[in-house]
């Protein structure tokens, strides 16, 4: 026999085998609820799809730009620290008592202060200033040789002790000094001193009727440091006549506190009372400010992206939530019309099937049941029909992975759900009708 | 029980319809007939003299709105409608005069139809059975729609025997017939009754022969 009788059942026959052979019978009416439903879940599935691949996309533009902002600030945060490093120091501690125009006008400081000074700073549990460098500078002629030089001389950086950050790990020494202490017999040369002089790193020079060694040149810098000399504190003033004394404490100050003077000038005051503080390098401090304008732009372009991505985002939102709304309710009335329809054409056979003893809840099973199929395969072809057009319009390509991981499991699940939900409330009352139907009277009327 | 020995029994039964905006109807008039195991009875009437009201009344699909109906001594009309719906499952069948063949179902699953209400054991061997009975083995998984009017009738005659009813109420079988497929018609249903079934006939055509012939006459029944 052939499979289709076969498939009757030994037991007669179910409601499940009436149903699929109904749909097999009117086709087309099927199809048409088909698309219904699957209109209906498309349009779920493709809003949910939209909206969370637009919301993974948000998230990783934002990512991008907030990886490229960091970027940039690191960029200029290292710029910064190399200028910082290059054009000197940007605070000077100077004796009260210092003329700001005698400073300008000598190119150094004349007036003194013990060298003490920079211990107690080092040891007074300062924050606001990393690297200290005491120096003793005056303006003299380098013997013999009719050459106006500044002699710089300095011990090195001074550390500060109690910022961990500054000592290596084990606590003991100073971790790269931006300046280094001028080794013992020898001098650091500006550039134009080196070049009147005709040396080189490495070469002899004789000073004050010492022999040194040059231990470096330092590139031209086109300010008074390019005919500066470097020699040990102990050394110039041996020279100038100023034992135990400096003149000047030049400070790195932090980088990230670049407004902070008043802070520096309340702190050192609070050590060493008899002091000035000042503030110099205007370019660094342009260049900090122009680092801070650079960032502040950057987090509000930032800001800019989110918003317009928010409220690109609560505009589908707010669409799509008018959107499924009216296309379940509009899709609902088209199957409640559709199982409506089926209804009536199929009234002779419910009368006939009534006749034959089905009961009433097995007429409204069979309408049901095909409500659930209808729903079932509805969703499925919705679901991927809309998750395909949600991705595409969320501009994932069809064959990438991110279009493979749109295909959310969950999702599906919900999709069917909604759809056999759809299906038996609008094919509720339909049901209900065809199982009340009075079989006497179909018959009559038959 | 002093009547269980007849399978039906209508005792003054009375219809009447009673259609909206329009005048009453009366279909039936105290009604009162007895058929018993192996009875065929032949209901004649004019058109409109209501014998598809009494039997369906007969089926229990109609509710009288007086007297009582007894089908194997059971009053079926105290039964709830689902409990009435099993009950004729299996204790009823019907043909009519239109077959109401189910379009999409081949005429195995056709005569299966009956197991939708009242699944039973060898369900397809009987009703290949009846089928190979009707002389419809060759067209057991055709379509009605692909079978003559004849064959159809037999069709719907193999359903409502199925599930070996002790009742069979037929509405003008013959109605859509011509002379030989009536014969083939009636003889089947004389069959049935000889081993044990009832049959309640109803047509316009005096010629079909009967146990017994009663005649309706505007709702009232005359013997004859
Ligand atoms: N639903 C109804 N509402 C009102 N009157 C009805 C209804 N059904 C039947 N009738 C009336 O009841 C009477 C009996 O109808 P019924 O169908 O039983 O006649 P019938 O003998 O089967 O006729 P026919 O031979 O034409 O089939 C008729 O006068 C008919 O008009
Ligand atoms: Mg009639």
């Amino acid at each position: 026999m052939s499979a289709r009788n076969a498939d009757a059942g030994r037991q007669g026959l179910g409601v499940w085998t009436l149903v699929g052979r109904e749909i097999r019978h009117r086709k087309p009416a099927f199809v048409i609820g088909l698309l219904c439903v699957a209109v209906a879940i498309a349009t779920l599935a493709g809003a949910v799809t939209l909206l969370s691949a637009h919301e993974t996309r948000t998230e990783e533009i934002l990512a991008e730009r907030e990886r490229e902002t960091r970027e940039e600030m690191n960029r200029l945060e290292n710029d910064y620290r190399r200028i910082m490093r290059d054009m000197g120091h940007n605070v000077m501690v100077l004796h009260e008592n210092q003329s700001l125009a005698a400073l300008r006008s000598a190119g150094h400081p004349n007036t003194y202060m013990p060298e003490e000074y920079v211990y107690e700073l080092a040891t007074g549990g300062i924050e606001t200033l990393n690297h200290l460098l005491p120096v003793l500078q005056e303006r003299i002629t380098w013997p013999g040789r009719d050459l106006e030089i500044i002699l710089n001389g300095t011990p090195g950086q001074v550390p500060v002790y109690h910022l961990a950050r500054f000592l290596t790990e084990d606590g003991t020494a100073y971790r790269n000094p931006i300046i280094e202490a001028v080794p013992e017999g020898s001098l650091n040369l500006g550039h134009a001193v080196a070049q009147e002089l005709g040396l080189q790193a490495g070469d002899m020079a004789t000073l004050m009727g010492e022999t040194f060694r040059i231990h470096r040149v330092n590139r031209p810098q086109g300010n008074e440091e390019d005919i500066m000399v470097w020699c040990g504190l102990d050394k110039a003033q041996e020279w100038l006549g100023r034992k135990g004394q400096i003149n000047a404490i030049f400070a790195l100050e932090c980088i990230c506190d670049i407004d902070a003077l008043g802070q520096i000038t309340e702190e050192v005051h609070g050590i060493l009372s008899d002091v000035q503080v000042l503030e110099f390098s205007s370019r660094v401090i342009a260049r900090g400010q122009a680092r801070q304008r650079a960032e502040a732009e950057a987090r509000r372009a930032i800001a800019a992206e989110i918003n317009h991505r928010q409220e690109m985002g609560e505009a589908r939102r707010a669409f799509t939530s008018i959107l499924i709304p009216v296309v379940l309710l509009a899709s609902g009335l088209w199957i409640f019309f559709l199982i409506l329809g089926n209804v009536r054409e199929r009234e002779s056979e419910i009368g006939i099937l009534r006749a034959i003893g089905v009961t009433e809840s097995k007429i409204a099973a069979v309408f049901l049941c095909k409500a659930a199929v209808l729903g079932v395969i509805g969703a499925a072809i919705g679901y991927f029909a809309g998750v395909t057009v949600g991705a595409a319009w969320a501009g994932i390509s069809p064959l990438s992975m991110e279009f493979v991981r749109s295909f959310n499991p969950l999702l599906f699940l919900a999709s069917l759900l909604v759809a056999v939900a759809l299906c038996a409330v609008s094919g509720w009352v339909p049901a209900l009708k065809a199982s009340h139907k009075d079989p006497a009277d179909i018959l009559r009327e038959l | 029980m002093t009547h269980i020995t007849n399978v039906l029994k209508l005792t003054g039964v009375t219809k009447t319809y009673h259609p909206r905006g329009r005048p009453a109807v009366a279909a039936l008039r105290d009604v009162s007939l007895t058929l018993e195991p192996g009875g065929f009875k032949v209901v004649c009437g004019a058109s409109g003299s209501g014998k598809s009201t009494l039997l369906l009344t007969a089926g229990g699909l109609l509710a009288p709105n007086a007297g009582s109906v007894h089908v194997r001594g059971d009053d079926i009309y105290r039964f709830s409608s689902e409990a009435r719906a099993r009950f004729r499952a299996h204790r009823i069948g019907f043909v009519f005069q239109q077959f109401h063949l189910i379009p999409y179902l081949n005429i195995l699953e056709n005569v299966l139809a009956p197991t939708l209400a009242a699944a039973c054991e060898e369900a397809e061997a009987r009703a290949r059975r009846l089928i190979d009975a009707f002389g419809l083995a060759h067209r057991i998984d055709h379509p009605p729609s692909e079978l003559s009017t004849g064959e159809r009738q037999r069709v719907a005659l193999a359903r409502a025997m199925l599930n070996e009813p002790a009742l069979v109420l037929a509405d003008e079988p013959t109605g859509n017939l011509d002379e030989d497929g009536s014969e083939i018609v009636l003889q089947h249903l004389r069959e049935f009754a000889r081993r044990g079934g009832a049959v309640l006939l109803a047509t316009h055509d005096r010629s079909v022969e009967a146990d017994e012939r009663l005649t309706l006459e505007s709702g009232v029944l005359l013997s004859q």
